[in-house]
């Protein structure tokens, strides 16, 4: 199952009252297709990313990966995997996603099933248009963490205290790392170029953390 | 399952490669609610309609109904059932039906099989939204043997022959109805309340296909 491709727009669709059996058997047929399919007590969004989204959730996996590796912090990415948890009635691809403090106890990993396994440290979660879901209720039920939420205005930093989502000014995951930096940053990458703006992160980091 | 109620808007996606067992059990969880599944070989559309489309179709669909009880011309309605063949890999709810020449066929009947009963002799097609299925080519794979398809700008009518759909001028249906007539009982009603345009398209069928 594939979205189709002559349809630039993100596409959408929000069902509710679906038992958690058809979701199931909605992921076996989705495959390995890139579809983003939120499952939320019940109700049940079908998305297909566009262009805009999926960029700025590259940019963001970029960043991550540039950040860990000049401050060489051991990370895994976990893409857009399918995290559910039937228990909580909860499910989604996250945008993009890693383990950074739990990467020793998945790093070996070839399937991660939530009910034993944690679920990943930092998600991203890019928001360009209306999502029809509750994304951030199924992460919070799914207990990431922290999030990044990316609307192209602003850059939230959310972090689990207690079970509740708290703004933050500085991640967990980087701990030296603050949202308004990450703004700044992310709004350089909209004139150069994304190789550009890789060397461009990479001199931040050395400058901004070895001062 | 139904669509969230706080989505005022049209909303769709449409599939790819999804197998008939999954269009058939996404059509169990649906159950009665409102919502428009095509499937076409693979391809699969989940529409919520919006206001402006569904006013459309049961606009036009009452036109057929008052010429029809006018004109004492038999008709059965099938509203938005869905139709659908395994063989054909084909299935969907038109926005709105009716039996009329083989309306003996099916009178009575609780339920439409179309592997043993004959198709709608007519389906309305509102094109006013962004449809992501070929909804046209499901129809004609269902052998429903006559479309309206009203625009918003004109109404027009294919007809089946010899199994492609061709452009008409006349309905095989009521075929003392012109398309361009039902267009202008349609648009009549963007003027006036829903009672007041009854009675006006019932005067005008009076006055125009009665005394004929």
């Amino acid at each position: 199952m594939v979205a189709a491709v002559e349809l630039p727009d993100e596409q959408g669709f929000l069902l509710t009252d679906v038992s958690w059996d058809f979701y199931e058997r909605l992921l076996q047929e989705v495959g390995n297709r890139h579809i983003f399919v939120t499952y939320n007590r019940g109700s049940l969004e079908i998305m297909s990313p566009s262009w805009k989204h999926e960029n700025e959730a590259d940019l963001l996996g970029l960043f991550v990966r540039l950040l860990a590796m000049e401050l060489d912090i051991p990370i895994k990415g976990g893409g857009s995997t399918t995290f559910r948890l039937r228990r909580v009635e909860a499910g989604l691809e996250p945008d993009r996603c890693f383990y950074i403090q739990h990467w020793a106890s998945v790093k070996r990993k070839r399937v991660i099933d939530l009910s034993i396994d944690p679920p990943p440290d930092l998600a991203i979660e890019v928001e360009v248009s209306r999502r029809l879901a509750d994304r951030i209720e199924v992460y919070r039920r799914l207990g990431v963490p922290e999030l990044w939420c990316y609307g192209g205005k602003r850059l939230r930093i959310l972090l689990l205290q207690g079970d509740q989502y708290i703004e933050s000014e500085r991640s967990a995951a980087f701990p030296k790392l603050l949202a308004k930096d990450m703004h700044t940053l992310l709004e350089k990458s909209l004139d150069i170029s994304e190789s550009q703006w890789g060397r461009f992160i990479q001199e931040w980091v050395r400058s901004e953390y070895c001062r | 399952m139904t669509v969230a109620p706080s989505e005022p808007q049209e909303q769709g996606v449409l599939l790819e490669y999804m197998s008939w067992d999954f269009y058939e059990r996404l059509l169990e969880e649906l159950a009665d609610q409102k919502i428009f599944v095509t499937y076409d070989q693979g391809r699969l559309e989940i529409m919520s309609p919006s206001w402006k489309h569904e006013r459309y179709a049961g606009r036009v669909a009452m036109v057929v109904r008052i010429v029809a009880m006018e004109l004492k011309i038999r008709f059965v309605s099938g509203g938005s059932t869905t139709f659908r063949l395994k063989s054909a890999e084909a299935g969907l709810e038109p926005d709105n039906c009716f039996y009329i020449q083989s309306v003996d066929a099916i009178v009575g009947n609780d339920e439409i099989d179309l592997s043993v009963d004959p198709p709608p002799d007519l389906a309305i097609e509102i094109e006013m939204s962004r449809r992501l299925a070929a909804r046209i080519e499901v129809y004609r794979r269902l052998g429903i043997p006559e479309l309206w398809l009203e625009d918003g700008r004109s109404l027009r009518i294919l007809r089946l022959v010899n199994g492609q759909y061709r452009p008409s001028a006349t309905s095989a249906a009521l075929p003392m109805l012109l398309p361009e007539q039902v267009h202008s009982l349609v648009l009549l009603s963007e003027t006036t309340d829903e009672g007041s345009w009854i009675l006006a398209v019932q005067d005008w069928v009076r006055k125009n296909l009665l005394s004929a």
